[in-house]
Parts: C-alpha cells; sequence; structure tokens
C-alpha cells in the first residue's frame, strides 16, 4: 500500500475566471522513495502538493494517507507526519522574525519541551552554526535562507517532505550543496520525498520515479531509467527532454515543439 | 550569552555584531540599525527633537513654568500685557501669564495625542487584521462597520457626546479617538491582504498555528510600521481637532490652559493684543510640524522594501 | 578591424555602510562584431557590468574605467544628448522578465511605434511595427499589437520585447537573462529566433546569463565573472577545456539527466579568486 495516495485529484478555482487546476490527477508515492513531478508552467504541479498541504480546497477526488482519507481542515497529526519547502527563500521566512523563532515557533505549537536543544541540532543538520541562530532573514544569503527553511520543514520529524521547486530561486553551486544536503537528509532520516521541479535534470538527479504533467493532468509517469534512456511514450515528454538538453545553433536540426504559444 | 563591554565602540560592536548570540542582542541590534538610518534623515530628527520638547516641557512643566497658569494677576494693571522680560508671551484678559499656560498646555495635549494614539491604534489594527485575514463576510461586515465610523464628521460626533455626557477634555478624547481608528483599520486591512498570501503564513499554516498565532505573531508586525507612521502623520490633525473643539468650547473646560481654548478667548482681542491667540497657535503650529516631520522620517526608515 | 566596444578596467562601487565597496573590479574586454556570453552566478557583477555599458547604472552608483568606447564614442560622463542618440538606435537591451520590463499600461503595438518614432523619422511605424512582430514569429501580430503586456504568456512577450528593442536596427544588443523566467520548451524558441535576427542583421550581442552551457552554445566567446572580476575568458567551443577552477567547479556542479553523481559536486570557493587578475 502506497504511503501517499492521490487519486483523481481536481482542482477547480472559481473566481472571475473558474480555472481547473488539476483534472484529476493520480499517484502513488511508496515509503523511502523520492517521488519527482516534472512540469513547465501552468501544468499544476505545485498544485498537487498545495492540495496535499491543505492550502488548496480540492474539489474533486480523494488523497490518502496510510490509507486514510485525509481529515479537512488538516490536523496537528497531520502536521507532523508531512512538511513542505517553499519555492522562494525569499519569501517563505517572515522578514521580522529571526531564525530561532522561525525554528523554535513550530516547536511551540506542537509542545515540544526541549526546545533550545533541537533548535541547535536542527542548525547543526543543515550546515548552519550557532551564529546563525538570532540573524535575520535579510541577513542571510538565498542558500542560507533555504537551509533554515530545510532545518525547519524537518523539526518537527515528519516522514515525508514536499520540496516545491526548493533549488529554483539558487545559484547553480548552491543548488549543487542543496540537493546534496537534501538527498544527505534524506538517507539519513529514511524520509519520502515529493519533488516538484521544471528542471528535469533536477528530478532526474534526485528522483527514481516520476510523472510529468501539462495543463493540469499526468501526461506520462517514467522511471529514472527510462528517462536516462530516452525512452519516454508521449510526445510532450519528449520534446521537454529535447528542451532540456540545451539549444542547438542554426545549421544543426532543430528541435519540433509542436506548440503555439 | 554575551557580556556588556565597556567601551562606547564595545557597544556598537556588540550591537552591530553580524552574529547576535541572544534574542535580546539581535532585537537591541535590529533596533540601533533603525536609528542609525532615521539619524540620518535631518528634518525627521527635528521632528523627533520637536516631540520630545513637548514630552519634556509637559513633565518638568512646574518648573519650567514662570508663573501660576490659572490664576492671574492684578486685573487692573496686568491685563493685556505684550511679551516681555517678565511675561516671555505677554499675558490674557484675565491677566495670566501666556507662556505658563501654554507650558502647562502642553500636558492637555500631550495626554490627548498619547490617549487617542493608545485607543485607535490597536482597535484599528486589530480590525483591520482579522477583517483582511478571514476575508468572506467578516471581511465585509467588519469593513462596514468601519465605513459607519469613517462617516462621522468628529466634530459632530464630539457634540453629541458633549449633548449625552456633558463638556470635558476626557470626552472629546473619546470622540476624537472612536473617529480616528478607520483609517488604520483600512490601512491594516490592505497590508494583511498583501502578506496574506506570502509564503511564509503558508508556511506557518503548515506548522498548525491558529488563526490567532498567524494573526498576532506573523501578520501584525507586518502592519505596524506603516500603521505607525500614519498614527504620527495623523498627530497633526488630532491636535488641531482637540483644539477646534476646545475652541468651540467643548473640549477643555475654562480655566484649563488648553491651547485652543486659549485662541478661541484670544479672538476678540487678535487686533491690538495679538499675542493672546497668536502664540497658542504658534505652539500648535510647531507641534504638529514636528508630527509631520517625525512622521516622515520613519517612513523613509520603516518602510518594509527599504529593509530587503 | 577597429572593436565596436571597447572596456578597459572598468569598475562600478555602491555606497554601503562601510563606505563605497566595488561590485565590478577592473572589467576589460573588447567587442568585434560577434557574440559575447558574459557568465557569473549572482552577485558576480554581470548585470551591473552591461548595464553601465548602456550608461543605465543607478545614480548612487560610481562607475570608472580607462576606457570605455562605442564604436570611438567615449561613453564615459557622456551627455543626455549622446546617450539619446546611442540608446535604442544603436545599442539596445533585452531584460529578464517582460512582465516587468514592459510599460503595463501601454499597449505592445504602442511600445513598439514609440521606439520606431524616437529614433527615425516614424513613417510607416506601425507597418513596420507589424513586420517586426512577424520576424519574431509572432503569429497573429494583429491581436498582439493590441494586447497589453499582461494579456500574453512569457514567451510572447520576451518576443515582444525582442521585436521592440531590434525594430530600431541596433548595431549593438545586450541580452540580460533574457531566457531565466521562461519555461525551457519556449527557451528554445526564443532563443531560436534571437539567433536567427542576430545573425541576419550581423549585430554584435553580448549575452549575460548564469546559465554556463547555455551561452556557451549560443555565443562565440564567454567571459566567466567571479565576484566582480573576470577570471578566465574562452572561446565557447573550447568549455571543456577550462582552466580556471572556478569555471570547472560551475560546470561540474550542474545535475546532469544522464550522469549518476551522488553527492554532486561542489564549489569549493578560494578566496584568491577574489583578487587575483582578469
Amino acid at each position: 500500500m502506497a504511503l501517499l495516495d492521490i487519486e483523481n485529484l481536481e482542482v477547480t478555482f472559481r473566481g472571475k475566471r473558474t480555472v481547473r487546476a488539476l483534472r484529476g490527477v493520480s499517484m502513488a508515492i511508496e515509503e523511502g522513495e523520492s517521488f519527482g513531478i516534472v512540469g513547465e508552467s501552468g501544468s499544476g504541479k505545485s498544485t498537487v502538493l498545495r492540495a496535499v498541504c491543505g492550502l488548496v480546497p480540492v474539489t474533486g477526488g480523494t488523497i490518502r494517507l496510510d490509507g486514510k482519507p485525509l481529515p479537512t481542515p488538516r490536523d496537528a497529526a497531520f502536521y507532523r507526519r508531512v512538511q513542505m519547502v517553499f519555492q522562494d527563500p525569499y519569501a517563505s521566512l517572515h522578514p521580522r522574525h529571526t531564525v530561532d523563532r522561525v525554528l523554535s515557533e513550530p516547536l511551540a505549537i506542537h509542545g515540544f519541551s526541549d526546545r533550545e536543544k533541537r533548535v541547535e541540532r536542527a542548525l547543526e543538520e543543515v550546515g548552519l552554526g550557532t551564529g546563525f541562530r538570532f540573524r535575520y532573514p535579510h541577513q542571510l544569503s538565498g542558500g542560507q535562507r533555504q537551509r533554515v527553511a530545510i532545518a525547519r520543514a524537518l523539526i518537527l520529524e515528519p516522514k515525508i517532505i514536499l520540496l516545491d521547486e526548493p533549488t529554483s530561486a539558487l545559484d547553480a553551486s548552491i543548488q549543487a550543496e542543496v540537493l546534496n544536503l537534501l538527498e544527505r537528509l534524506r538517507r539519513e532520516r529514511g524520509l519520502t520525498f515529493v519533488l516538484v521541479s521544471h528542471d528535469l535534470a533536477v528530478v532526474a538527479h534526485m528522483c527514481e520515479r516520476l510523472v510529468v504533467m501539462q495543463h493540469g493532468e499526468v501526461v506520462e509517469a517514467l522511471t529514472r531509467e527510462a528517462l536516462r534512456a530516452k525512452k519516454a511514450e508521449k510526445p510532450y515528454t519528449q520534446n521537454l527532454m529535447t528542451a532540456s538538453e540545451g539549444f542547438v545553433r542554426a545549421g544543426a536540426p532543430l528541435p519540433e515543439t509542436g506548440r503555439s504559444s | 550569552m554575551s557580556t556588556a563591554p565597556a567601551a562606547a565602540t564595545g557597544w556598537r560592536e556588540w550591537l552591530l555584531t553580524e552574529q547576535p548570540a541572544s534574542r535580546r542582542q539581535a532585537r537591541l541590534g535590529q533596533s540601533y540599525r533603525t536609528w542609525l538610518a532615521f539619524r540620518r534623515n535631518r528634518l525627521g530628527m527635528v521632528g523627533l527633537g520637536i516631540v520630545l520638547l513637548l514630552v519634556l516641557v509637559a513633565v518638568f512643566a512646574d518648573v519650567i513654568a514662570t508663573h501660576d497658569p490659572l490664576v492671574g494677576g492684578d486685573l487692573r494693571t496686568e491685563r493685556l500685557l505684550p511679551p516681555s522680560l517678565a511675561h516671555f508671551m505677554g499675558t490674557d484678559d484675565q491677566a495670566r501669564d501666556i507662556f505658563s499656560r501654554i507650558v502647562h498646555g502642553s500636558r492637555i495635549t500631550l495626554m490627548v495625542v498619547a490617549l487617542v494614539a493608545l485607543i485607535a491604534t490597536p482597535i484599528g489594527v486589530l480590525v483591520g487584521t482579522v477583517a483582511g485575514y478571514f476575508g468572506g463576510w467578516i471581511d465585509t461586515a467588519l469593513m462596514r462597520v468601519t465605513d459607519v465610523f469613517l462617516a462621522f464628521p468628529k466634530l459632530i460626533l464630539a457634540l453629541a457626546f458633549v449633548a449625552a455626557l456633558g463638556p470635558g477634555i476626557e470626552n472629546a478624547i473619546i470622540a476624537i479617538a472612536i473617529t480616528s481608528w478607520p483609517p488604520y483599520a483600512r490601512l491594516a486591512r490592505a497590508e494583511t491582504l498583501t502578506v496574506r498570501n506570502a509564503e511564509h503564513i503558508d508556511a506557518i499554516r503548515l506548522q498548525g498555528a491558529s488563526s490567532a498565532r498567524i494573526i498576532w505573531g506573523h501578520i501584525v508586525p507586518l502592519c505596524l510600521s506603516s500603521v505607525i507612521v500614519r498614527v504620527t502623520l495623523d498627530m497633526a490633525g488630532i491636535i488641531l481637532t482637540a483644539a477646534g473643539l476646545g475652541f468651540l468650547g467643548l473640549g477643555a473646560q475654562p480655566p484649563q490652559p488648553e491651547w485652543g481654548a486659549m485662541i478661541a478667548s484670544g479672538r476678540r482681542f487678535i487686533i491690538d493684543h495679538w499675542w493672546m491667540a497668536t502664540m497658542p497657535g504658534a505652539a500648535i503650529f510647531v507641534v504638529s510640524l514636528g508630527f509631520n516631520f517625525l512622521g516622515d522620517g520613519l517612513r523613509d526608515v520603516l518602510d518594509p522594501k527599504a529593509h530587503r | 578591424m577597429k572593436p565596436l566596444l571597447e572596456v578597459e578596467n572598468l569598475r562600478i562601487a555602491f555606497p554601503s555602510r562601510h563606505g563605497m565597496s566595488e561590485v565590478v573590479r577592473g572589467v576589460s574586454f573588447t567587442l568585434g562584431r560577434e557574440r559575447l556570453g558574459i557568465v557569473g552566478e549572482s552577485g558576480s557583477g554581470k548585470s551591473q557590468t552591461g548595464r553601465a555599458i548602456l550608461g543605465l547604472t543607478p545614480p548612487t552608483g560610481r562607475v570608472t574605467a580607462d576606457r570605455l568606447s562605442f564604436d570611438g564614442i567615449d561613453l564615459r560622463g557622456a551627455s543626455t544628448a549622446t546617450w539619446r542618440k546611442l540608446r535604442g538606435a544603436r545599442m539596445s537591451m533585452v531584460m529578464q522578465d517582460p512582465k516587468f520590463s514592459l510599460n503595463p499600461v501601454m499597449t505592445i503595438g504602442r511600445q513598439i511605434m514609440e521606439a520606431v518614432k524616437l529614433h527615425s523619422d516614424g513613417r510607416n511605424a506601425r507597418d513596420r511595427a507589424l513586420a517586426m512582430l512577424e520576424a519574431v514569429q509572432i503569429r497573429d501580430p494583429e491581436r498582439v499589437m493590441a494586447a497589453y503586456p499582461h494579456e500574453l504568456s512569457g514567451g510572447m512577450g520576451q518576443r515582444a520585447m525582442i521585436a521592440m528593442m531590434l525594430v530600431t536596427e541596433p548595431d549593438l544588443m545586450i541580452a540580460d537573462e533574457p531566457t531565466s523566467a521562461l519555461d525551457v520548451t519556449v527557451q528554445i524558441e526564443v532563443l531560436r529566433i534571437l539567433d536567427d535576427l542576430v545573425t541576419r542583421r550581423g549585430m554584435s550581442l553580448i549575452f549575460i546569463s548564469h546559465d554556463l552551457r547555455l551561452v556557451s552554445t549560443f555565443c562565440d566567446r564567454v567571459l566567466v565573472m567571479y565576484a566582480g572580476r573576470v577570471v578566465e575568458e574562452l572561446s565557447a567551443s573550447e568549455l571543456q577545456s577550462a582552466k580556471h577552477p572556478y569555471t570547472r567547479g560551475l560546470l561540474n556542479c550542474l545535475p546532469s539527466i544522464t550522469e549518476d553523481r551522488h553527492p554532486l559536486p561542489t564549489l569549493q570557493r578560494d578566496a584568491a579568486w577574489a583578487t587575483e587578475g582578469a
């Protein structure tokens, strides 16, 4: 039985225009695996994560954790099991709170007693020394902020971490460090990752299985091996793989993207 | 924990360190940096100076005043004397020293300003953040209530209060406070709407925080900068409104040396004995200007965008 | 042949709490009729270098150089009149996000036609604008002419921006992360269009980006910047034989679909890179 089971998930936003962000999305994430969701903007990949967290209302389908449907609104037990790392390190930390406050607040909400020790340990685990503990976010670099965000996600000791483009806003060299950190933490703690990204290389590096999404639907499901062997069935997936190889100058055969934009 | 060093440069280093070792050090360091940024604004410093002067004068009124503010001198010889060394600002029609009356009147001005700020600001921020955060019918209901209070002209409401409760400075303060909070509610609501969908709010929601904790600990601190600036800039208007009420005889009652009331009683003598109305008028002008400068200086410093 | 652009010892400093701090520290290069890529991470000074060439450094910044000339015209301390003749007409800039770099309250057509009217006699402005939109492969140029920037997708907006910047046929185009805000499939399309236009019109191009691989496939020569200095200059085809450890580090630290390296090699920053000469 899958740890996180998403079946026919539908999310529709009703407002001035009705937007069908997700139209019947299904995927099953096993315990301990690293699962990727790849797509371009508007594909709905981030919406899947937000729906799991209860940040957007679900208008159809089911999400099951350990076989049981998730309560709406989510409860404390859920937050102890599932946490999320957001994309923008400049927006995911409160500008007026110190790192210490960011890390100790979840502990306070859930009634942990040995907060000091846990905060210090969390900072060490993500490679930040205790000198960072009382800094404000504007005194940290992008990579440092993202490490704090990762520490915050881990401090409640969840089992599943949802990662919404965790390195998209970071420089390449910092991205490598953060990806290595995430891999190490996953290995040491036996975590389950659901990683969303537009970057096929990042997903191929981090995840064993992945799905490709477009316009709110799952286009194809692949394994890392199939991705490496370029064995994709659907044309959109093939386009994505070709485009990820980079630009080829005039003279060389150009990829046929088949999309009008 | 860090120990307090002895030398002055040691203090500066302690406050400006990049690695604060405690919450207190971090918070004090931030405040110090804000102060350093504020200090660069000369007009803001002038405004701060004026406001501090007001506070000092109010606190030490008994010492600074040269004469008794309430009891006049000889009604035959000391009425309506022009400014001189004996009476810095002259005397009024009751032979009272105007300078001492202005000095003591600063207490009333300060009290009005402080109480209105202390009453109106929490109400406005609470209403605004709750309305902005929850949205829906709560937002609509609270905003309509806000609109109702916004529609009341301050003076008319003060008249109503006076009719109901009798004239006096306390009722005037309540009347002003009740009509002052709606703009703060609107401001707080606008800030809340901007912040509500930020990722750090999503993040704290995902830790299981209750709405109360989110509003109090996460949203209010982000609204405070704008509200503080707005309140400071409003102070000038509040002083003028209190003066206006005093002018109409609705605020402080004679013989209290409220500046607006002083202008009212000086009105009749303005042609031949200009100092009686002009001196309190100048005092109001200077204090209002001071608050305006201070508010402008604060806005430059507290603007959240500048912190990036 | 005289180079189009000559930059020697360019230094840009901004005021900070500890006095003036230099963000570009002695950058030198020349540009002929070719494509030059400037690669660096955030804080390397690459964007500021591009802006200084167009005289767009914020007023609080201080720009000094032993030499900064475009086609023989000294750009240092150039008058407003000189800049007006150069900017838009002879050199232009494509920026990262069309959402922020296009005027949100003017239609695309009006913005392009404004560019035409400012730098030429303005005749047939509308026709020229339409022709330019077609050149960037926008299929229904009439609709886009009447549209506002927020009504267009990222890729369309960027193509409109390119059209606006090329309609005056400048000699030099500076592209500052032109495709970083776009989806990867759209990136390829936009780059293809840019490639085509630059080749056909014989323009010089400075391509500023954080993406070393992309720049090396698009440009003839690459400058690698770190902490305000140029640490390596090489021709794009020789990228694999790059010598400087920073360049090699940048190349190696990217995850790839085909390779399996766990953990990824990370950049070991050497403090010496910030101080050594270009």
